[in-house]
């Protein structure tokens, strides 16, 4: 885990990134679009591991792979480790994906079908032109494979011979051969069984920590982002809501939408009423977001002021909210 | 591998390929070794015996100048054969290159999709007609006529293919690790398209050679001189009735050619369809 006093290198630092899609059709009228993603500012610490909390398309995923720049952003500035992911060339974005990597959702679709885990494993070696040598490239791939719990004997076997979580510990393998700085883990345990999810996560965690990893961990699921995470993110229909520590928002969340969220989890040992915050309504679609505090349908607490563009603000060092009430909202209890 | 599988299962599983492939397989020695087999040059004429009924000299008779119909059969199967083939592979491998590129890039998809759309507008007999009629005769202009008239079927099942393998994940991967378009394309994409390809390839082979037969029947195809299955046929449209053993031998080769291709595709397909297995 990480240590407060330490001097905290930034690895990537987002600004106000965005992500609209327009939306096709015939529609005379001004062009629209799903804001999937809309301004959007985070730093991510060296060595941390960033918890990014939201319910199902709010818009982690896109700006997961907007960050990475596998997805063109609309605008916004992403550095990482001091350049300028936008300003790079095709060839050099493909020279500086040697630092970063993605652990996708699905181990299943995520492996190619027709190459041996060797292979697998070996690719981005290749693509970057590591280990040239084939003896040291294979040294490698055992180590690799040993690292994440699988050993030699599982080199040359094919994907669909293994279990859901020993793809992604395949998966984890591939992501740990260029030893990136940054690896973002886009639901990495969402599609396994829930009886191998802790030896996943488990896994992921001792790797961070032995190899200083830096993690972008998205979830939705929030016991696991408490347990596993430094600072928390959360979103809600394309925006960041709430950015803070752990205990930040674990112990003092400030949004409404966050305190909803924390709410809405269950606890074990726990019966009878608890102060559920219930929410009313469905999200709303990010093709046609409501003006202001995009919250504001949905929110207990919405107030007039609301439909004015709210505020990212800092509670305490570190803590930011997005609300215009955030402030007479913590007073009150 | 070494478990026995009962004769039932055998036979549905590869029936058809061993009887496709096998008669395939025939057809090729055959054409192979057409000097050696056949009893006559097939382009000698014979005055003392035209328009021959079969016979034990004569197997399938002779044409109106005396030429052995058996021999010219044995012939026919080369060049059938080899446009079959040729036009099959030069399709398959345009159809490729071209479908790689339409579904990688939206660009490229746009332009050469509808320079593709123009050309399947034409009926596929008309056209090859027509090229055939703009390039001369010849089997390399022949082969170069139906190639062009063979890669849209490839270039679109391919196009097809990249457009939802590319949104995978496991492509998605390739580029997070840095990999070129070209790697994404060959290495991640085009694996994953083959077996609709080997189809397609079957059915390619077969439809030139039927589209080559009908070319030499109309005099546009291959050299009149050289013995095709097609330009047998034309020589003997005008005798169908009076001697119709001119016209079926060359028609039942060409029936047998394409039909056994077509079984081989089938079986094919069932075989590299995991659903099938």
């Amino acid at each position: 885990m990480m240590e407060q006093t330490e001097q905290r290198k930034i690895l990537l630092q987002a600004r106000d990134v965005c992500k609209w899609y327009p939306i096709k059709g015939l529609s005379f009228g001004p062009k629209r679009h799903v804001q999937a993603v809309d301004h959007v500012s985070f730093d991510l610490y060296q060595g941390e591991i960033l918890g990014l909390v939201g319910e199902s398309g709010c818009g982690k995923t896109t700006l997961a792979r907007t960050v990475l720049r596998l997805i063109e952003p609309t605008s916004g500035s992403v550095l990482f480790d001091g350049k300028d992911l936008m300003a790079q060339s095709k060839g050099q974005m493909r020279a500086l994906r040697k630092d970063m990597q993605i652990v996708f959702q699905d181990p299943y679709s995520s492996l190619h079908p027709r190459m041996t885990v060797r292979q697998i494993i070996e690719e981005p070696m290749k693509i970057q032109g590591l280990y040239p040598d084939a003896a040291q490239r294979k040294a490698r791939v055992s180590d690799l494979l040993k690292m994440v719990g699988l050993n030699d004997s599982h080199m040359d076997r094919y994907p669909h011979e293994f279990s859901g979580g020993q793809r992604q510990r395949i998966v984890i393998a591939r992501a740990l051969a260029t030893e990136p700085k940054l690896i973002i883990c886009d639901e990495p345990v969402s599609a396994l069984d829930v009886s191998v999810r802790a030896q996943i996560l488990n896994l992921l965690r001792d790797l961070q920590e032995k190899l200083r990893l830096t993690y972008l961990f998205i979830s939705h699921d929030l016991s696991v982002v408490e347990h596993l995470c430094d600072r928390v993110a959360i979103m809600y229909l394309g925006h960041m809501v709430e950015l803070g520590s752990n205990e930040d928002i674990f112990g003092h969340a400030l949004h409404p939408y966050t305190k909803a969220l924390l709410s809405a989890a269950p606890q074990v040992g726990q019966f009878g009423r608890r102060d559920r915050i219930l929410l009313e309504g469905d999200i709303p679609s990010p093709a046609d977001p409501p003006s202001g505090c995009r919250f504001r349908t949905r929110c207990p607490y919405a107030a007039e002021g609301c439909s004015q563009v709210p505020q990212w603000e800092e509670y305490s060092e570190g803590h930011f909210v997005l609300c215009h009430r955030f402030r007479e909202l913590d007073q009150q209890g | 591998m070494q478990h026995k599988m009962k004769p039932a299962v055998f036979l549905r599983k590869y029936g058809r390929i061993m009887l496709g492939g096998g008669v395939l397989a025939l057809i090729l020695i055959v054409a192979v070794a057409a000097p050696l087999l056949a009893p006559y040059d097939p382009t000698a004429i014979d005055p003392y015996s035209q328009k021959a009924f079969p016979s034990a000299l004569h197997l399938m008779g002779t044409d109106r100048f005396g030429r052995d119909i058996f021999s010219q059969v044995l012939y026919g199967a080369r060049i059938s054969l080899l446009v079959g083939a040729v036009v099959a592979i030069v399709s398959t491998a345009a159809g490729i290159v071209l479908g790689l590129l339409m579904g990688y890039y939206k660009l490229v998809d746009k332009i050469v999709m509808r320079i593709l759309e123009g050309i399947s507008a034409f009926p596929e007999m008309l056209l090859a007609l027509t090229l055939a009629c703009i390039f001369g005769n010849g089997v390399d202009k022949v082969i170069i006529a139906l190639a062009i008239v063979g890669t849209p079927n490839v270039a679109r099942i391919v196009r097809s293919q990249v457009l939802s393998i590319k949104e995978s994940e496991h492509v998605e991967s390739a580029r997070a690790m840095g990999a070129t378009d070209l790697r994404i394309m060959f290495k991640y994409i085009l694996p994953l398209c083959v077996s609709p390809l080997i189809i397609r390839f079957t059915t390619t082979m077969a439809s030139a050679i039927l589209t080559e037969a009908s070319l030499s029947f109309l005099g546009v195809g291959v050299d009149p001189t050289t013995p095709t299955w097609g330009s047998i046929l034309s020589a003997a449209k005008t005798f169908v009735i009076s001697h119709p053993y001119m016209a079926i031998y060359p028609g039942v080769a060409i029936v047998v050619t394409v039909l056994s291709i077509s079984i081989l595709g089938d079986g094919l397909r069932d075989l590299l369809d995991p659903k099938m297995k």
